[in-house]
């Protein structure tokens, strides 16, 4: 499963999604599906489900598809965003 | 009011802030955040300049100060109108912003950077081929109801301010720079004084090689919420006062409504005319109407 982890504020510009950490006070952005994939994950879910949502709203394959997502949440994961558990 | 010391109401305008001379304590009870020169405590803030005077804030309202030793007025007025200034607006929740700013195609148009990066220079510059001047060295934003970002060109703050200091005893010396900052306030108060104007953008300045041509960069989206914070009046006070929050939505709504971007431009009074055709370029490809009205 994929959880949402820290205390992130999230505000649009335009297509994209920055956010801060109130903790630390870091920055990161997001790309449009990246912000998709944030609204998605806001409750705790599959990479499975996940792709299979994203696959629902944009033309990927799901081999692609899956290989961005494992990227991207690698770095979720490296700016202390999300956190994967065993069972995805 | 007829307290001593107290800045008489003017019949004309509100009164924006009270400026009292008052025992000011060394410190704040029950104060939150302590450090080597300032506490708070809740809405109150309390500076202490060593030797110079203790100045406490209250609620972006008032400001009291206690001078220490032999201080001058004219150091007082320095603190005054730089620093205890900054923070006061700081303290009224506004995004403060080491910023200049001129009217430009019916907006603001800010111009920050650190001191000496060249903010006043070239709002200068601006205001000599027609633009207006809204703000020089603070420029102080708020977010409106609508979500769109504002300045205050405050003009009633700064006369109110001037007059302060006037009436404070502070202006005993003429020719004291910090009392002509003030003036050109006076002498050049923003069209729109009494009207909250619409930023139109924000201009990160930065220097580029003497050959090389002014240029516009846009930076991405998390350099430009950050910008913000990074441009602070006093960046300190914004974690302070735990304002980081409201710099970054800020930051992130300005980024979305007026743009922010990095303005790289060669130093040297010879090269301002490229420059200000290089902003004014920049103006109309962002639907800010060239021109200075």
């Amino acid at each position: 499963m994929i959880h949402r982890e820290g205390d992130w504020l999230a505000a649009r510009v335009g297509d994209e999604l920055v956010m801060m950490s109130a903790a630390k006070g870091n920055y990161i952005g997001l790309s449009e599906v990246g912000a998709r994939i944030w609204e998605l994950i806001e409750t705790p879910r599959t990479i499975d489900s996940l792709c299979d949502a994203l696959i629902a709203e944009y033309e990927v394959d799901l081999a692609t598809c899956r290989t961005e997502v494992d990227t991207f949440l690698a770095t979720l994961g490296e700016h202390g965003a999300v956190r994967l558990d065993q069972s995805a | 009011m007829d307290l001593p010391g107290l800045i008489p109401g003017n019949s004309e305008q509100p009164i924006d802030v009270t400026i009292r001379r008052q025992l000011v304590p060394m410190t704040l009870d029950a104060a939150e955040a302590v450090g080597p020169t300032w506490q708070r405590a809740g809405n109150r803030f309390l500076l202490r300049i060593p030797n110079i005077a203790r100045f406490l804030l209250e609620e972006g309202r008032s400001i009291a100060f206690e001078a220490e030793d032999a201080a001058t007025p004219q150091d007082i007025s320095v603190f005054l109108s730089g620093s205890v200034f900054g923070i006061l607006l700081h303290q009224r929740n506004h995004l403060v912003l080491h910023a200049s700013a001129v009217l430009a195609g019916g907006k603001a148009v800010l111009f920050c950077g650190v001191s000496g990066a060249g903010k006043s220079t070239l709002a200068a510059a601006l205001v000599e081929r027609g633009y207006p001047l809204v703000a020089d060295d603070q420029c102080a934003i708020e977010l409106g109801e609508d979500g769109i970002p504002h300045t205050h060109a405050d003009g009633r703050l700064l006369r109110l301010w001037e007059r302060s200091i006037a009436e404070l005893g502070l202006d005993s010396r003429r020719g004291d720079p910090m009392r002509n900052r003030l003036r050109k306030f006076y002498v050049h108060p923003a069209t729109a004084s009494d009207v909250p104007v619409a930023v139109g953008a924000i201009y990160v300045l930065g220097e580029v090689r003497d050959s090389q041509q002014p240029r516009v960069e846009r930076p991405n989206v998390v350099d430009a919420t950050k910008l913000i914070a990074a441009n602070a009046y006093r960046p300190l006070l914004v974690r302070r006062l735990g304002q980081r929050e409201a710099y970054f939505q800020g930051g992130a709504k300005i980024a979305t409504t007026a743009g922010i971007f990095r303005l790289r431009r060669p130093l040297g009074f010879d090269r301002v005319a490229a420059t200000i055709a290089a902003l004014e370029e920049h103006w109309a490809s962002i639907g800010l109407r060239n021109g200075a009205s």
